[in-house]
């Protein structure tokens, strides 16, 4: 796993007029664990979208481990390597099995299943999914697809892991599983950073931002 | 680096298994153009085959003139004339008429013979796989017998039941002479039966036999055979003499521009085919990868480089093209099958699948034309997705 130092500056963003990000500026490193609440359409999934080098920024400066990141390159080898991101919506590949959804950035990075499987086995049976990696993505439910998607997202071992909402969809118990998961990474000297609306999850973190008129505060 | 790539081969092919109804709209487009393509390139081999196929056989090197029993001297002129020529050979042969072989009883009906009658040796070997018998090739020779004869198909069809218990085939000519087959040669194509003015019905078949064994018959049609390859130059000096001429050599010349220009033509209608069918495929390419693109964008946003997307489809689009082009190939022998029998079974008439080397390549050439350009075409558009357009942030 390789630390993590992100520097945000200043950094907005605007959808045909209408401005989303303005000035938000923050610091992460391996021991952040920061929560990020705000109103629904007050640009949080815009902001983690940035973060997690998937979509570009109108103005301000993204250093990520020192690289100077710029809209129009293609930073995939930084998304493979350092970024676990969890999806609001999950983003599982239809039509494939949850086993081969968790597995695939494997075979980008050219890692060998063999060689993580210690890792596999100790995320499946944390998040509760064996009796599900041989069923298509597509037939579960919400709250299993979410558990497949941050199996998918930790398999890799990435520095920072960024989950939009990754509670959303569970029970009481299920939520307590992922809340301790995110836990652990972090203790594990992984940067966390989470969207959430829980106050349970939000209490777990560090420190909680609010994202309001396009700035963390 | 090689594990890499044969993984990503791996999901390609997983892939184009799952996706398999989508490709299945896409194969169906695909299958469409490639047997066009195909069935357009062998029907038209084909129709020109079957056209031709007497003419094609032919050697053009082949010529026949013919004289009458008061034209021995004009005969001799040529003769000498031949013999003049490099790369000659010629021979003198005749036609005995209606020899007759045996009559049905109570029935007006009667079987008979048409022989050509050779020399003992001749330079040349009788056709055996067409319609017609012919002398055809200078390069191979034949001896006859005076006791044997060659007889055609038909003829042999009709009799091949009595043979001796030596296992040798007689044929009785009129009850006076008894001659050896010593093969068998293909049908005349011209029409077996005859019906007299008594009506007598006469069925005529074809044989060739040796000079010696007909020498006290009344022969009909002298001609002398020629193998050369100056036809063109024998026919100028037969017409001086004002014998008969005849040859496939002219025909053969014919045959040769009609087919350069259908083969013109087949190139034009081919290179609009390949348009019309190709913007066809394009769209149906462009439709398979909307179907993707949620994919692509989960891939990319999860680390995957655009070189290993370009893999993927390139493999996927070349797996589907692959397998297309194999339907297509058995979809148009399908089809050609089918025309045959309908020419046989309805038409009544033979109809040869013919194909050519020329359209076998030109069909690959485009096949992989095709499928390169679309393949990589279709790997391309699959990286120009934008991630954050197609993956779901909500
Ligand atoms: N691609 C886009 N084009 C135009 N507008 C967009 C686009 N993406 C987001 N927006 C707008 O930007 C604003 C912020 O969206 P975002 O998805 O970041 O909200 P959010 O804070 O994640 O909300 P939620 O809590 O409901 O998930 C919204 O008003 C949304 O309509
Ligand atoms: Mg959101």
């Amino acid at each position: 796993m390789k630390p993590i130092e992100i520097n945000i500056d200043k950094i907005s963003k605007s959808y045909y007029g209408q401005q989303v990000l303005k000035d938000l500026s923050v610091h992460i490193s391996n021991d952040s664990y920061y929560a990020v609440c705000g109103k629904s359409g007050a640009g949080k999934s815009t902001f983690m979208n940035i973060l997690g080098l998937i979509e570009g920024f109108d103005q301000g400066e993204y250093y990520f481990n020192g690289e100077n990141i710029k809209n129009h390159k293609d930073y995939f080898k930084i998304r493979r390597e350092s970024i676990g991101f969890i999806y609001q919506s999950y983003n599982l590949i239809p039509r494939m099995t949850c086993r081969e959804n968790i597995q695939m950035p494997l075979i980008y990075a050219n890692v060998r299943i063999e060689d993580i499987k210690q890792d596999f086995i100790r995320i499946v049976d944390k998040l509760q999914i064996e009796p599900l990696l041989d069923k298509d993505s597509s037939v579960l439910s919400g709250g299993e697809k979410q558990r497949v998607a941050i199996a998918r997202a930790l398999i890799l071992n990435p520095g920072l892991i960024i989950a939009d909402e990754p509670t959303g969809n569970l029970d009481e118990e299920n939520k307590s599983i992922v809340m301790d998961i995110l836990k652990e990474e972090h203790e594990k000297g992984r940067a966390v950073v989470v969207i959430t609306h829980d106050e349970d999850v939000a209490a777990r973190a560090e420190k909680k931002y609010v994202l309001r008129d396009g700035k963390l505060l | 680096m090689m594990r890499y790539i044969l993984n990503i081969m791996k999901t390609a092919c997983r892939q184009a298994w799952n996706n398999r109804k989508n490709y299945i709209f896409l194969s169906v487009t695909i299958v469409l153009t490639f047997s066009i393509i195909a069935f357009y390139m062998t029907y038209n081999d084909s129709e020109i085959y079957n056209t031709y196929k007497y003419t094609m056989k032919e050697s053009s090197k082949i010529a026949f003139v013919q004289y009458e029993k008061n034209e021995r001297n004009k005969r001799d002129l040529l003769l000498a004339k031949l013999d003049s020529l490099e790369d000659t050979h010629y021979y003198l042969a005749s036609e005995v008429q209606g020899i007759t072989l045996f009559d049905k009883e109570d029935q007006r009906v009667s079987f008979k013979l048409m022989a050509k009658v050779v020399p003992n040796h001749v330079w040349a070997y009788y056709w055996n796989s067409g319609c017609r018998a012919e002398l055809i090739d200078g390069s191979k020779s034949f001896d006859l017998k005076n006791d044997e004869i060659i007889i055609c198909e038909s003829l042999y069809r009709l009799i091949k039941d009595q043979r001796d218990k030596n296992g040798d085939l007689f044929l009785n000519l009129s009850h006076d002479k008894k001659l050896k087959v010593a093969d068998v040669c293909a049908d005349f194509d011209a029409e077996h039966k005859t019906v007299d003015e008594n009506g007598e019905i006469s069925y005529f078949f074809y044989g060739f036999v040796s000079d010696s064994c007909v020498t006290n018959r009344e022969t009909v049609n002298d001609e002398v055979v020629i193998y050369s390859a100056s036809v063109a130059e024998i026919e100028a000096y037969a017409a001086d003499l004002g014998l008969r001429f005849s040859s496939h050599y002219n025909e053969k010349q014919d045959m040769n521009r009609e087919i350069t220009n259908l083969i013109e033509i087949k190139k034009v209608i081919l290179i609009a085919l390949m348009i019309i069918l190709g913007i066809n495929m394009l769209s149906s390419f462009l439709n398979a990868l909307n179907e993707r693109k949620y994919e692509i964008s989960i891939r990319r946003a999860l680390g995957a480089g655009k070189h290993s997307i370009v893999l993927q489809f390139l493999t996927e689009g070349l797996i589907v093209i692959v397998i297309d082009i194999l339907v297509s190939v058995a979809v148009v022998m399908m089809l050609l099958s089918c025309i045959k029998v309908y020419h046989t079974l309805v038409l009544g008439e033979e109809w040869i699948i013919h194909i050519t080397g020329y359209s076998v390549t030109i069909f690959f050439l485009c096949c992989t034309f095709l499928a390169l350009f679309f393949s990589i075409l279709f790997s391309i558009l699959s990286t120009r997705v934008e991630i954050i357009q197609y993956i779901k942030g909500e």
